[in-house]
């Protein structure tokens, strides 16, 4: 594997010229499973996105592929969030945690075979099964999708999740919590390791206890889940992600060590809260309510910390910014973090809330958090291990062509989800009738849908970025070599 | 108001769990910063740990601006569960619950709308029904609470009847109208009518004859075999001359308006399993005054039949109508427990 290392020294010509050495902890890198978790996590992408695309459609044309149990909308929509946050997220972390792990910790993850028997596992067992199982809908309660938001997948399905949950810490807690040369843990190791922790417990918390405390309380707890799945695993995970993309692109420390120490123990205090502000003006207790929202407000302020601190850690880097892509990507995904958190310590509050619960208002929030901020970062980091991973180079045209299709998706989408929300808020707080809101909401669900063109170009045009061999480039910018291209090819390039 | 505080939640073990966990998260992000005051920085240079050659981090200190801005959320957060019911059974200094907002709210709409509910209540169905302003809100009326099954035009869908036609299963004088809408119906077919032993065959000749009662093509030897199978079978609900009955909800066989579709196909389904069909009570949920509303708009979406003469039409409708108390046009909602 030695000849891999020199291909990275000569990589990247964009920025100023890395410190990074290849020193010993490549050699323990699984490269393989990087490849392998990058490709599964694409896939997941498109096809999560295509079932995302095809419930946008039905909203404009209701008809559109009916008929299947596959096919109607309750289906599809279960299939494309669960699709994003198993099929294309959580791959997209497990590369990155094989790419990053061994380099935080100096020494490799656990074992190669588990990390194999996690692939397979994870792929076929919660996956592809998951979405098969959600597409036939079988009567079965343990096969049968689950009435949960974010946890659709059926029962059978959420027992492989769990497992497959510990396991992940088995593979990635050691290497990471026992230090490298005395040299403390690194923030994004400690992101690592709350998310996977808190992930594992909060999981079950989430999608089992609802099933055995039916009604409110049942509720109440699924809410915790909808939003730890966010806050304890997605966010935990993309913080460790631009924490670790920033420093190693601009060769400048993150601004304060402190920061990410506060920052990191305040979000862990605060999140587990803030789940139930889902539920504000529903059947669940006020307190309950009322301290989520409490929760939200400081969850706000954390945010502001940890963005500051990001940001900081690019003084004087803006030119870099702009021509280095991985750090334009994971970038952009920060800036979106800071504007969707405060938008949701907002909406948390009460006067806010009743105007825009219920309404594609909401919708528009999620989509900025999970496409604008999650999957920006982690395209980021999915571009930066390419370039680090022996043999891969990254396309920068076809990159940059994917950041300005998805960006300009993202906002079409986004700012006319958040217009349709505002004015279905409207019109429901007038008491205009239901069939109003809906003719109403037309023009904008046909944008929405629209929105979906560029979005999913700018994916396709991401994933030919990394997969596409491009002989002819100049030898001076990015050499470029598919990250999924079969391992022999690095030879050639060495 | 004699609002209880009645859930799901009926001991008080989740109360505590939060009450809890908010007070000492909210608390403890406070003393942790502010134990954290103590920490020695050296800005501007790194903490001195490397990882990976690159990854490294300064020894900056938190910035006062944010410090300060911080201790101001945990004072909100504390201020605010004082003020508001955040604390278990603590209902919070402003006395403040979503119930009473809400009802503050219907109390409101209820002066304001009154009157012209009371205005319209008044009158009989055919003076509101010509009335433009009643038909708009009968028709918002329409949209928001029968528009899911009949249609937003009430030209309805199979199975759903068409409300804008003169051919009514359960009658269409004002009264009749209102009946439905209050009270609701249930329509049930026997499978096979009064007659299970028949078999498919037989159900092939009595449909037969049932379409030859509107000139809907069919085998005529069939239909003549079905006539003979029709009084034992079919006549009990759909009546002798398959007229229906009114009364009772028993469809008219032979008027060319079908709630299924003309289709024999759907027929023999339907003869051979049975229907059960309902069509909800409002009287309950939207009050006296809205149905009233309602049965205006409906009786002049153009099949409104007019009141046989014999009754005077006010005085039927007045006396059911006349004294009710316009609270009751938004019943309160049933307290879940
Ligand atoms: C859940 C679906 C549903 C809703 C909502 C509904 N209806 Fe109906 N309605 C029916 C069905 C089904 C029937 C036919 C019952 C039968 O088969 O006898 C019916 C019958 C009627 C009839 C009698 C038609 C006839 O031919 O005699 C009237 C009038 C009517 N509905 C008015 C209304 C009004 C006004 C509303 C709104 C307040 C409403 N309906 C809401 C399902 C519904
Ligand atoms: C128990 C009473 C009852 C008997 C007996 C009965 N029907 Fe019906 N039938 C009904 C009712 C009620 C409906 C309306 C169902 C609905 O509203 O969904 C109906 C509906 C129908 C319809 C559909 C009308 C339409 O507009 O689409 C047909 C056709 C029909 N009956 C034929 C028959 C025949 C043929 C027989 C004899 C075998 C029969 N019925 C016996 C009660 C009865």
């Amino acid at each position: 594997m030695t000849e891999e290392l020199d291909a990275s020294k000569t990589g990247h010509s964009d920025g100023p010229p890395l410190s990074f050495v290849a020193g010993a902890p490549l050699a323990l890198v699984e490269t393989g499973l990087i490849r392998a978790h990058a490709f599964a996590a694409l896939a997941g992408l498109i096809i999560a996105a295509s079932f995302g695309t095809v419930a946008a459609i039905k909203l404009v044309q209701p008809d559109f592929l009916s008929g299947q149990v596959w096919s109607t909308w309750g289906s599809i929509r279960a299939n494309h969030t669960q699709g994003i946050i198993f099929g294309w997220l959580s791959n997209a972390f497990l590369s990155f945690l094989y790419f990053a792990v061994p380099r935080l910790g100096g020494r490799p993850v656990t074992s190669r075979r588990l990390g194999w028997s996690l692939f397979a596992l994870w792929n076929f067992g919660v996956v592809l099964l998951g979405w098969v199982l959600v597409s036939v809908n079988l009567p079965n309660y343990f096969w049968a999708i689950k009435p949960l938001e974010w946890t659709e997948f059926p029962l059978a399905v959420t027992c492989v999740t769990e497992f497959c949950l510990v396991l992940m810490a088995l593979q990635f807690i050691p290497p990471l919590a026992r230090k490298p040369n005395n040299d403390g843990i690194y923030v994004s190791s400690w992101y690592i390791i709350g998310g996977l922790v808190f992930t594992m417990l909060a999981f079950p918390v989430g999608s089992l206890v609802p099933l055995l405390v039916p009604g409110a309380i049942g509720a109440a707890f699924s809410g915790l889940w909808i939003h730890d799945a966010v806050g304890l695993y997605v966010t935990p995970l993309v913080l460790a992600i631009a924490y670790f993309v920033f420093p190693v692109r601009t060769g400048q420390p993150i601004y304060s060590h402190f920061l990410s120490m506060i920052g990191f123990w305040l979000l862990f205090f605060s999140y587990p809260l803030n789940g139930t502000h889902h539920y504000v003006y529903s059947a669940i207790p006020m307190d309950t309510q009322r301290a989520a929202i409490a929760a939200s407000i400081i969850t706000g302020f954390d945010v502001i910390l940890v963005v500051l601190n990001l940001m900081m850690s690019l003084r004087g880097q803006a030119s870099l910014v702009r021509r280095d892509l991985p750090l334009r990507f994971v970038w952009t995904g920060v800036v979106m973090y800071l504007v969707v958190s405060l938008q949701g310590s907002l909406q948390a509050l009460m006067p806010v809330q009743r105007y825009v619960h219920f309404t594609d208002w909401v919708i528009g929030h999620s989509h900025l958090a999970m496409l604008g901020f999650a999957t920006f970062v982690t395209l980021g980091g999915v571009a930066h291990l390419c370039q680090r991973t022996a043999g891969c180079r990254y396309h920068h045209g076809y990159l940059n062509l994917a950041y300005w299709l998805i960006l300009g998706g993202l906002t079409i989408m986004f700012v006319d989800l958040t217009i349709a929300g505002l004015i279905q808020g409207q019109l429901w707080i007038d008491g205009a009738p239901w069939m109003e809101s809906v003719r109403a909401s037309q023009p904008y669900w046909l944008v929405r849908a629209a929105s979906a063109v560029p979005i999913l170009l700018g994916f396709v045009a991401f994933i030919l970025g990394t997969t596409i061999r491009d002989e002819n480039r100049r030898v001076d910018t990015n050499r470029h070599v598919p990250l999924l291209a079969a391992p022999t090819a690095q030879a050639s390039h060495g | 108001m004699d609002f209880k505080y009645t859930n799901d939640f009926v001991s008080n073990f989740w109360s505590m769990y939060v009450v809890v966990i908010s007070l000492v998260g909210i608390i403890g992000c406070g003393v942790f910063l502010w134990m954290q005051g103590s920490v020695k920085h050296n800005p501007g240079q790194t903490t001195g740990h490397v990882w990976d050659e690159t990854l490294a981090e300064y020894s900056n200190p938190l910035p006062n601006w944010w410090r300060w801005m911080f201790y101001i959320t945990v004072v909100f957060a504390l201020v605010y569960l004082v003020l508001f019911p955040g604390l278990g059974t603590f209902n919070g200094k402003l006395d403040w619950t979503a119930r009473g907002q809400y009802d503050a709210e219907m109390k409101k709409a209820d002066e304001q709308y009154a009157p012209i509910f009371n205005k319209f209540l008044k009158q009989d169905i055919m003076t509101v029904a010509a009335n433009p302003e009643a038909k708009e809100m009968g028709q918002r009326l329409f949209l928001t609470y029968c528009a899911q099954c009949h249609g937003s035009d009430a030209k309805g869908a199979k199975g759903f009847p068409n409300l804008t036609d003169s051919d009514w299963m359960w009658g269409g004088t004002p009264d009749k109208i209102k009946e439905t809408i209050t009270k609701g119906h249930d329509a049930v077919m026997t499978p096979k009518g009064t007659k299970p032993d028949m078999d498919a065959e037989q159900v092939k000749d009595v449909v037969a004859y049932v379409r030859s009662l509107s000139g809907l093509s069919s085998d005529s030897i069939r239909a003549q075999r079905g006539k003979e199978l029709y009084p034992q079978a079919c006549a009990a609900c759909h009546g002798p001359e398959a007229k229906g009955n009114q009364d009772a909800g028993y469809p008219n066989l032979t008027d060319k308006v079908w709630l299924y579709g003309s289709s024999e196909a759907e027929m023999i389904y339907g003869v051979t399993n049975g229907r059960i069909n309902r069509m909800p009570a409002w009287g309950d949920f939207l009050g006296e005054a809205k149905v009233h509303l309602l049965t205006a708009y409906v009786w002049g979406l153009g099949g409104g039949v007019k009141p046989a003469p014999v009754i005077a039409p006010a005085a039927a409708e007045q006396s059911g109508t006349a004294g009710t108390p316009v609270g009751a046009v938004v019943p309160p909602r049933q307290e879940t427990n």
